[in-house]
C-alpha cells in the first residue's frame, strides 16, 4: 500500500464514514482502500501545479487490479492545474474501492508523467 | 456576527438542461452545439432504474464520439439504480472552450474502446445533464 495513503475511520456509532486520502496518487493503484465494502459519496481531486491532464480511474467491483489491463468502472478527466469535487448524494456501492491515476484515458495506460516529474495530485474519497 | 463570512456564490448553478430519454450506443454528438451557456457540466444523472444490468455513460470532449478512443469521463450505474454525479465547481474544471465539444454514449460494454453495445434491454437508460458557465 502506498505510503502516501491515509485512512480516517470515523466513529461508527455516530458517523459511519471513512475519509481516504492519497497525497501522491499515480499510476500505481491503491487497492481496497477501505478494506471492506461500502458506498462512495465524494471524490476530491487537487491537481494544482500539474501541467497536463490526467485521468482518475476507479474500480468498484474487485480488488484484483492490474493497471493497464483492468478496465475501470469510473473514469474522470482531471484537468491540468485544477481542483474539483465530484459528489454522489445517494452514493454508489462498491465491494472494493481501488484507484489509480494515469496520463492517458486508455485502459492500457500505466504511466503518469506528471507524478514522474514530481507534480503530484492529491485525491480524497469519502465513503461509508 | 463573529466568525461569519459572506462569500459571493455563482448566481446560477446551471443554465442548460439536457435530457436524453433513450441513451444508447449511438452517440449523441456535440450536444451543446449552439449553446453558449454550457461550458461546464454540473450534474449528470444516470437513470438505470429500468435496466437489470450495469450501464455506463461515456463522454468525450470531441465533436463526434469515437469508439476507438477511451472516454475522458466514464460513469457507472449499477443495475436498477439511479446515480447522480454532481460537480459543484463544474467539469471539466478547465471548462469547455473554443473547439471543445461534448459527446456521449450509453452502453453496457465494459471495455473503453471497440464496439459498444446498447444498454441491456428491456428497459431504457436515461441521462440528464445540467450544464452552465
Amino acid at each position: 500500500m502506498s505510503t502516501f495513503l491515509e485512512t480516517a475511520n470515523l466513529d461508527n456509532s455516530i458517523l459511519a464514514y471513512n475519509i481516504v486520502e492519497d497525497t501522491k496518487l499515480d499510476g500505481t493503484a491503491i487497492t481496497d482502500v477501505t478494506q471492506s465494502s461500502g458506498t462512495l459519496y465524494s471524490i476530491e481531486v487537487d491537481a494544482t501545479g500539474t501541467q497536463n491532464h490526467q485521468y482518475l480511474k476507479l474500480k468498484l467491483t474487485t480488488s484484483e487490479i492490474t493497471v493497464g489491463t483492468t478496465t475501470p468502472d469510473l473514469v474522470v478527466m482531471c484537468a491540468s492545474n485544477q481542483r474539483f469535487t465530484l459528489t454522489l448524494p445517494s452514493g454508489v456501492a462498491f465491494t472494493s474501492l481501488s484507484a489509480w491515476l494515469t496520463a492517458s484515458q486508455e485502459d492500457s495506460a500505466t504511466a503518469n508523467s506528471e507524478a514522474a516529474a514530481g507534480r503530484f495530485t492529491q485525491v480524497r474519497f469519502i465513503t461509508s | 456576527m463573529p466568525g461569519l463570512s459572506t462569500l459571493s456564490i455563482p448566481k446560477r448553478l446551471a443554465e442548460t438542461v439536457l435530457i436524453d430519454t433513450t441513451t444508447n450506443a449511438t452517440a449523441e454528438n456535440d450536444v451543446f452545439s449552439g449553446i453558449t451557456l454550457a461550458t461546464k457540466i454540473y450534474c449528470i444523472k444516470v437513470d438505470n432504474s429500468s435496466i437489470n444490468s450495469v450501464s455506463y455513460v461515456k463522454g468525450q470532449i470531441i465533436g463526434q464520439y469515437a469508439t476507438g478512443t477511451a472516454p475522458g469521463i466514464r460513469l457507472y450505474a449499477p443495475a436498477n439504480q439511479v446515480v447522480e454525479y454532481y460537480f459543484p465547481t463544474g467539469w471539466p474544471a478547465n471548462a469547455l472552450s473554443g473547439s471543445d465539444k461534448f459527446s456521449f454514449i450509453g452502453t453496457s460494454t465494459d471495455a473503453s474502446t471497440g464496439t459498444q453495445a446498447d444498454p441491456v434491454s428491456p428497459g431504457t437508460l436515461k441521462v440528464t445533464i445540467l450544464a452552465g458557465t
